[in-house]
């Protein structure tokens, strides 16, 4: 798949993931792993370009004497998922057209 | 490997990156690390997971924004000129001051040449465009021309007037086309070659 594409793509998982609730590192990786191959040096780049671009804002936790970072999305976040998924939804009418074309070739 | 070898072999390659930059990225790995452990895994396959180590640092200096590695890159020259009490030879401040009237014509003509070649790249596109608009006016030319004709009396003309015209609107929109293509792969090559500077100046 085009590198960019793809990049653009994981951005939108990874906001996606926070829809349901705040999440922090290991927890995105582990609810997208289903869905998506993502490795933690992917994961980094794209937390911190989101939250560079107020889509996502973090937080602090106390956590079993350790802080832990938290995400949370942010209405630009939300915003930039339904631009993704209007986008996808003319792409998928060109897909069902051409895949149409080809099967009564 | 341990967590603590494993953060101190990311502290230790990125030295002389902006020191907030390197700990952010640590402090997210070591709470990856952290939470791998606490849900079961030792912490020699927790940092295994993580992958390859070396990956794992071009990742964080690709990564890093240019603007404060550039900042810390000129502090850094500061303090080592300062503390090396190194300051630029004279015989070497005076050869950039005679040799200016030679190399600062040649830094400015490959600036230029660049600048220019660039530019050209666009206006290219822009002519492209331009054409097809004046074709897409040219199918008005040739639906007037054909209706006047047809009101003169004269249909076999009118006809050709307006066949004329929807060749040409053809045309533009083939251009059109084209035109898009070319703008998308300007922006394409901007985009790596941007890319490319900030790789060499991260020394990633």
């Amino acid at each position: 798949m085009d590198v960019q594409l793809k990049r653009g793509m994981l951005d939108i998982c990874v906001l996606a993931s926070l829809l349901q609730g705040d999440s922090y590192g290991y927890m995105i990786i582990k609810d997208l792993s289903p869905h998506v191959e993502i490795s933690e040096s992917t994961l980094y780049p794209i937390l911190r370009r989101l939250e560079e671009m107020r889509a996502v804002e973090t937080y602090s936790m106390e956590h079993n004497g350790r802080l832990r970072k938290y995400y949370a999305i942010t209405p630009l976040g939300e915003r930039r998922i339904r631009v993704f998924l209007d986008e996808w939804k003319s792409m998928m009418d060109i897909y069902t057209f051409i895949e149409g074309e080809m099967r009564n070739k | 490997m341990r967590k603590n070898e494993f953060i101190n072999a990311i502290r230790g390659s990125l030295r002389g990156y902006p020191h907030n930059e390197v700990e952010n990225s640590i402090e997210f790995y070591s709470e990856i690390i952290d939470d791998r452990v606490e849900n079961g895994m030792t912490e020699e396959e927790a940092v295994a997971s993580l992958g390859d180590l070396d990956m794992i640092i071009k990742n964080i200096k690709v990564d890093m924004p240019l603007k404060s590695v550039i900042k810390e890159r000129v502090k850094e020259n500061k303090e080592e000129r300062i503390r090396e009490n190194k300051h630029m030879s004279a015989g070497m401040i005076i050869l950039l001051i005679l040799g200016a009237p030679l190399w600062v014509p040649l830094a400015l003509t490959a600036f230029i040449l660049f600048f220019v070649f660039y530019m050209l790249l666009w206006v290219f596109d822009i002519v492209i465009f331009a054409v097809s608009i004046a074709l897409a006016a040219a199918l008005a030319g040739g639906v007037i021309g054909g209706v006047i004709n047809f009101i003169a009396g004269n249909p076999g003309t009118g006809i050709a007037f307006i066949g004329v015209g929807i060749a040409a609107l053809g045309l533009a929109i083939f251009l059109f086309m084209a035109g898009t293509g070319v703008a998308k792969a300007n922006v394409s090559l901007t985009g790596s070659f941007l890319r490319g500077t900030k790789r060499k100046i991260l020394r990633a």
